[in-house]
């Protein structure tokens, strides 16, 4: 009887383990899976067809959303962002047209790796999904992509 | 000792198998999950052109002249206008944003909300005004309506 309880004490630790591992390699599957979906999508996407665009519209008040600042980094990483911004896509509409606290400032297109990229980075946020304005030589933008 | 060899295979062997079914049913159910997703959002807006004549514009009005630039970032435009979606109905008087008038429809593309957001801040009506621009292009002047599913 004695010896039945030493072997089981002995071999909790042991259960606890396999759990552990069964856990970990759980999460790495589901981790992996995720990841492997995602490129699958993308790769269909790509291959649909249809044109992903960036946009970049300007507010004129930073209102209750984060401003965020934008960086050389930031134009280094996303070439299409400063090509907008401040490069040839720079195409400002009026701020008359649609809502006056507004206006468009450019867009070009963007594959579906680069608009999920630019997404993940400036895309809504938080559990209310709000767009961050990303700030850059006093002015405010919000980055827009569409996928078709 | 054989027995413990044993063991061991047969628990490395079980991880193996939770793993691969794990990573398999994540891969397969993400896809199917997200291309539903697609499917089932399908209700996209539908951006309608038309063409207006006769003595246009009147004085002061708001004109934009449309450039290959503007048709490049917005190609549900360019292809209502210009391209695959360029369908030209019959001419008839009825109702625009700019009074009673000579007006055929154009051609229909759809967008995406975000793109309808992006025409109306470019080329819309003034929201508080009221006031739609005139959009030219080649001597044609044309306005839009974004229908929403």
């Amino acid at each position: 009887m004695e010896e039945d309880k030493k072997l089981e004490s002995r071999n909790r630790p042991k259960t606890a383990a396999i759990i552990i591992a069964c856990g970990l390699a759980g999460i790495v599957a589901v981790a992996l899976g995720l990841m492997l979906a995602d490129a699958l999508i993308l790769y269909a996407m790509e291959g649909s067809g249809g044109q992903p665009m960036l946009y970049v519209m300007e507010r004129a008040e930073p209102g209750e959303s984060t401003v965020v600042p934008l960086t050389e980094q930031d134009f280094e990483r996303h070439p299409a962002l400063d090509a907008v911004i401040r490069g040839e896509e720079r195409n400002p509409s009026a701020w008359e047209w649609g809502y006056r606290d507004q206006r468009v400032i450019g867009g070009t297109k963007v594959s579906y790796r680069k608009s999920k990229a630019l997404h993940d980075a400036y895309g809504p946020q938080g559990e209310r999904g709000l767009y961050p304005l990303m700030e850059y030589e006093g002015a405010y933008y919000v980055v827009l992509t569409t996928w078709p | 000792m054989k027995s413990k060899n044993n063991k061991h295979l047969l628990i490395m062997g079980a991880f193996a198998f939770i793993g691969v079914i794990l990573f398999v049913a994540t891969v397969v159910l993400t896809y199917t999950a997200f291309f539903a997703w697609l499917e089932a959002s399908g209700g996209s807006p539908i951006l309608d052109v038309w063409e207006i004549r006769g003595e246009l514009p009147p004085e002061n009005a708001s004109i934009i002249h449309l450039t290959e630039k503007d048709f490049e970032q917005h190609p549900a435009l360019d292809s209502a206008i210009r391209g695959d979606n360029l369908d030209p109905g019959a001419w008839y008087l009825g109702d625009t944003p700019y009074g009673v008038l000579d007006k055929r429809t154009i051609g229909s593309a759809p967008v995406t909300y975000l793109e309808r957001e992006v025409l109306i801040e470019s080329f819309g009506p003034d929201v508080e005004a009221r006031n739609q621009p005139y959009i030219e292009y080649d001597g044609a002047y044309y306005y839009f309506l974004t229908l929403i599913p």
